[in-house]
């Protein structure tokens, strides 16, 4: 029988243990004044580093000689942006970067992480500025998807006007970082492509204007078995040659058919593809797919999909068509965006499990039968699954119409 | 459920394989829960699993944990949060412990156990300065004070 499960918070991250304080017994105990860890081969202390950014391992370069080097060892790049105040502030990060991979000296990347989100702008502006109306440059129409930005992002530090999305750098600021910021990254990025890297990430989140356009070599990269880019752009591409790819996830982006099209066509692995605040595709087609999740809309290809708060295009014809005959997981999640969007699902006969915990908005009061249908639409298609979510909103759009 | 059904279906005898620690103790796994150590899944393979099987370079009393560990691991329908606060609850030991933890992991080739253990020793390591890192590690072998100042400079990106 199949299981109904009602959500209205859906959580699906694996969770890693919480950090548990240091031990309080380790100065009074005698048996603990061996020096274990240094003890320890440099396979696991490279595995201990995983969990760190870059910028921790370097610090225990001084830890005495036995760690002087170890750091350089390390195939896991991770770097966190740190609150910037300024361009000048950009500028000596950049130069941090540069500095450590020159020194680095794993011959393979597994990892390059550049994480540089919303929070570290926000945080720069708001100690410069303090936050005065004035300085601030806001974009009202996006209230709502700043609010889901920060209840995914869980910023609970900073209490904005609800009208508040972004903070932004000051104009000739960010002159200067359109110009510098898109070769910088792009010079990192093929650092790490040229050392076979399988993991890439890259969380501009916040940024204005999502100003770093991926460069065309990273589409050639067939060692990337992972990709989460956020607030990139996607340029016209040719061929994809991601050969060895098995999860892709593309936060706020724009994606045209044919650009979706091509990645879909040149990941035959792609195992799990999620699109999140993501607009532009129509039709989203893969046969390797397990897993789509579409969170707000926008994507096709795999075994699971996520689209998570789909924005559809206003004033054209709105419809996102989903053929994925081998797809086992489907998630449509978050905001859908867009009056007159509507999904589409070819048959999903390999189907297993379904998610429907999007929401849209209703204006119109004569939109509720139209969703209504939408909704009844998407469960005739996913009724054979074994394990469905139904969130609160499709639940009492069913009810009304 | 009726116990006339269940015994109509007798369960298969569990596969059992022993394991010898350094210090001589010996502890009975099942094959499923052993199969969660790559060192110990190859020794089954190649059928050397026979007899007790010696492990030189772990002591009893980590043997039994990392048995304990498997085990649970390798129930069935226990929820990914039940577990993860098992998890928790298993590592939180002394840092000494956390170590032959790791390098019981690391002989055994059992990924589960050794990411859980590192990755605590990766959150005591975060945030910290160098010298709260060697007090909380012992670390005594440090660099002369101009030694220091030399490694600092070459790195010096790092420490602003």
């Amino acid at each position: 029988m199949a299981k109904i499960e009602f959500s209205t918070n859906p959580t699906h991250l694996p969770k890693r243990p919480q950090p548990r304080p240091p031990p309080d017994s380790y100065q009074d105990e005698p048996r603990n004044s061996v020096d274990y860890i240094s003890q320890l081969p440099d396979a696991i202390i490279l595995l201990i580093f995983s969990f760190l950014t870059t910028k921790d391992t370097i610090k225990t370069s001084v830890l005495s000689k036995r760690w002087r080097s170890t750091w350089t060892a390390n195939p896991r790049i991770f770097f966190s942006m740190p609150s910037c105040h300024n361009s000048r502030m950009f500028q000596s990060f950049m130069t941090f970067v540069d500095a450590v991979l020159l020194r680095c000296t794993a011959i393979k990347v597994n990892s390059f992480l550049f994480d540089a989100p919303f929070t570290a702008l926000l945080e720069s502006n708001f100690l410069a500025w303090r936050l005065s109306a004035d300085a601030l440059n806001v974009l009202h129409n996006e209230t709502i998807r700043y609010n889901e930005m920060t209840r995914h992002n869980k910023i609970t530090r900073y209490r904005l006007a609800p009208s508040f999305r972004c903070v932004y750098l000051r104009s000739c600021e960010e002159v200067w970082l359109n110009s510098a910021v898109g070769p910088t990254i792009d010079k990192w990025l093929c650092y790490a492509t040229g050392h076979n890297v399988e993991e890439v990430l890259i969380n501009l989140l916040g940024w204005r204007h999502n100003i770093y356009v991926l460069p065309q070599f990273f589409f050639c990269c067939t060692t990337l078995v992972s990709i989460h880019v956020s607030h990139c752009c996607f340029p016209m591409i040719g061929v994809v040659y991601w050969s060895s790819l098995k999860r892709l996830h593309i936060e706020d982006a724009e994606l045209k058919d044919d650009t979706l099209m091509s990645i879909l066509n040149g990941s035959p692995v792609l195992e799990f593809l999620e699109l999140k605040h993501c607009l532009g595709f129509k039709h989203i087609e893969s046969r390797a797919l397990r897993e789509l999740v579409i969170n707000s809309h926008r994507f096709h290809h795999g075994q699971e999909l996520v689209i998570n708060s789909h924005r559809f295009h206003h004033g054209q014809e709105s419809i996102l068509k989903i053929s994925a005959p081998h797809l086992l997981k489907l998630h449509l999640l978050g905001l859908i965006q867009g009056r007159d969007g509507e999904f589409i699902l070819d048959e999903l006969p390999s189907l297993v499990e379904a998610e429907l915990t999007f929401n849209i908005e209703i204006f119109e009061l004569d939109k509720v039968k139209v969703y209504g249908d939408l909704v009844k639409g998407l469960l005739e298609r996913v009724h054979r699954v074994r394990r469905l979510g139904i969130g609160s909103w499709c639940l009492q759009d069913l009810y009304k119409s | 459920m009726s116990s006339s059904s269940s015994s109509s279906l007798p369960p298969c005898p569990k596969k059992m394989i022993t394991l010898k620690s350094s210090d001589g103790e010996t502890f009975q796994i099942e094959e499923t829960a052993a199969l969660q150590s790559k060192t110990l899944e190859n020794m089954i393979d190649e059928n050397c699993a026979s007899t007790p099987i010696p492990l030189r370079s772990i002591n009893g009393k980590i043997l039994a944990k990392v048995v304990e560990f498997c085990n649970k691991h390798a129930e069935v329908g226990v929820d990914a949060e039940s577990l993860h606060a098992w998890d928790a609850e298993f590592v939180n030991v002394e840092y000494t412990t956390l170590f032959d933890y790791i390098l019981a992991a690391n002989f055994l080739e059992i990924p589960t156990l050794l990411d859980l253990a590192s990755g605590v020793v990766g959150d005591m390591i975060k945030g910290k300065t160098p010298d709260e890192i060697r007090k909380m590690f012992n670390i005594n072998d440090a660099f002369s004070p101009e030694e220091e100042e030399e490694v600092r400079r070459a790195n010096q990106w790092a420490f602003e």
